[in-house]
C-alpha cells in the first residue's frame, strides 16, 4: 500500500513538474537575417517533435517596432484583380501577404526561407549590419515562447 | 599548278573548318532564358539625383531588377544574389557591368532611400526612380507586373511585382532573362558571357 501511494505521488509529481522542466517540443535552428534598413526579414528552420501539430503565432524583437508573419507567393495569372496594362501577362511576379500563423506539423519541420514564409521586421530601430546578432522571441500556440538569437549574415553568404 | 591549287584548296578548307569551329565555340551559351531584341531605352533618376539613360550605358552590360525598398524578402534576396554574382566576376569584367534596381514604388522610394538601400548590397549598384509618368512606360516596355496590395497598419501597402532579372549586353540588346530565385552560379555565368 505504501509502495502504491509512493508511486502515485511520484506520478503526480512527474505530471506537474515534467512539462515545465522538459525540453521544448519545438526547436528553432539556423536563424538568420540579412543587412537591412527600414524593413527586414528573419528566416529559420522550425522543428516540432510533438505528436500534435503546433503553429508559430507571433514574434517580437527589440530591433523592430513591429514584427509580423508574412508569406511570399508567386502571382498566378488571373489572381490579381486588375489587368496588367495589357502585354504584361506571362512575366513571372511575386506577391507578399501577412499570415496569422505558420503551422508546423507533428514530427515535421517548416522552413522559413526567401520566397516563402518569413518573419518580417518593420520599423527597424537601427540598420542591421553583417555579423551582428539580435534577440527574437517566437510564440507558439502549444510550445509557448522560445527565445532565440538572429545572426545577420553578410550579403556574400 | 594543279598540285599547288589542290594544296591551296586544302589549306583553305582546313582554315574554314578551323574558323567555323572557333566561331561555334565562341557562340555564347546562356543558363537563363535567351531573348534578342533592342532593350527599350529610358531615362530615370539615380540615387545621386543624376539622370540614368540606358542608351548612355552602351559599352556596359546592364542588369535590371524591378522592386521596392519596403520589400523585405524577394527584393533583398535577389539583390544579394546579384551582389554575389558580381563578386564572381574578374575586376575587369566587374567594371563593365552596371546593376540597377528600378523601383515599383516611387511614392516611397526617392533617391535618398534607394541610395541607402542599394549600398547594403554593393555601393556600385544603382537605385533608379522617377515620376509615375516616367516609370510607367518602362514597366510597360519590360512587361513588369506591379500592383499595390493592402498590407497591415505597420507595413502600409505592399506591392506585388515582376520578379525577372534582365541582362542587357554592352550593345544595348536585351539578351538573357533570369528569375529572382535562379542560382548565383547561373546568373554569374551569363553575366560573364555578355562581357567576355
Amino acid at each position: 500500500m505504501i509502495t502504491r501511494v509512493f508511486f502515485f505521488a511520484c506520478a503526480l509529481t512527474m505530471a506537474f513538474v515534467a512539462p515545465s522542466s522538459a525540453v521544448s517540443t519545438v526547436t528553432v535552428t539556423n536563424v538568420w537575417s540579412r543587412p537591412a534598413t527600414g524593413t527586414g526579414a528573419v528566416y529559420a528552420t522550425i522543428r516540432n517533435s510533438a505528436a500534435t501539430s503546433d503553429a508559430l503565432v507571433s514574434a517580437s524583437s527589440s530591433v523592430a517596432k513591429t514584427v509580423e508573419l508574412h508569406e511570399s507567393t508567386p502571382v498566378s495569372s488571373g489572381s490579381m484583380s486588375k489587368s496588367m496594362n495589357g502585354g504584361m501577362q506571362g512575366m513571372p511576379a511575386m506577391a507578399m501577404h501577412p499570415v496569422k500563423f505558420i503551422a508546423v506539423a507533428a514530427g515535421a519541420s517548416t522552413m522559413l526561407k526567401p520566397g516563402g514564409y518569413h518573419i518580417m521586421l518593420i520599423g527597424l530601430r537601427h540598420d542591421l549590419k553583417a555579423g551582428e546578432s539580435f534577440p527574437l522571441t517566437l510564440r507558439f500556440r502549444t510550445a509557448g515562447d522560445i527565445h532565440t538569437v538572429v545572426h545577420v549574415r553578410s550579403m556574400t553568404q | 599548278m594543279l598540285s599547288l591549287s589542290w594544296n591551296a584548296r586544302r589549306a583553305m578548307a582546313l582554315f574554314c573548318i578551323a574558323f567555323s569551329t572557333t566561331s561555334c565555340s565562341a557562340q555564347p551559351h546562356f543558363d537563363g532564358t535567351t531573348v534578342h531584341k533592342v532593350a527599350p531605352t529610358f531615362t530615370l533618376t539615380d540615387q545621386y539625383g543624376k539622370q540614368f539613360n540606358l542608351t548612355d550605358q552602351r559599352g556596359y552590360e546592364v542588369v535590371l531588377f524591378f522592386g521596392y525598398t519596403h520589400c523585405p524578402d524577394v527584393c533583398p534576396a535577389t539583390m544579394a544574389t546579384l551582389a554575389q554574382a558580381v563578386n564572381r566576376l574578374t575586376p575587369a569584367e566587374r567594371q563593365r557591368v552596371r546593376i540597377a534596381f528600378v523601383t515599383v514604388d516611387p511614392d516611397r522610394d526617392g533617391p535618398a532611400m534607394l541610395g541607402r538601400y542599394v549600398r547594403l548590397f554593393n555601393p556600385s549598384f544603382y537605385g533608379l526612380t522617377g515620376t509615375e509618368r516616367e516609370l510607367d512606360p518602362v514597366y510597360r516596355a519590360y512587361r513588369v507586373f506591379h500592383q499595390k496590395l493592402p498590407g497591415t497598419k505597420a507595413t502600409g501597402y505592399l506591392v506585388a511585382h515582376g520578379s525577372t532579372i534582365y541582362l542587357i549586353d554592352p550593345r544595348g540588346d536585351e539578351r538573357v532573362l533570369h528569375e529572382w530565385s535562379d542560382s548565383v552560379d547561373a546568373i554569374a555565368h551569363d553575366m560573364k558571357e555578355l562581357v567576355s
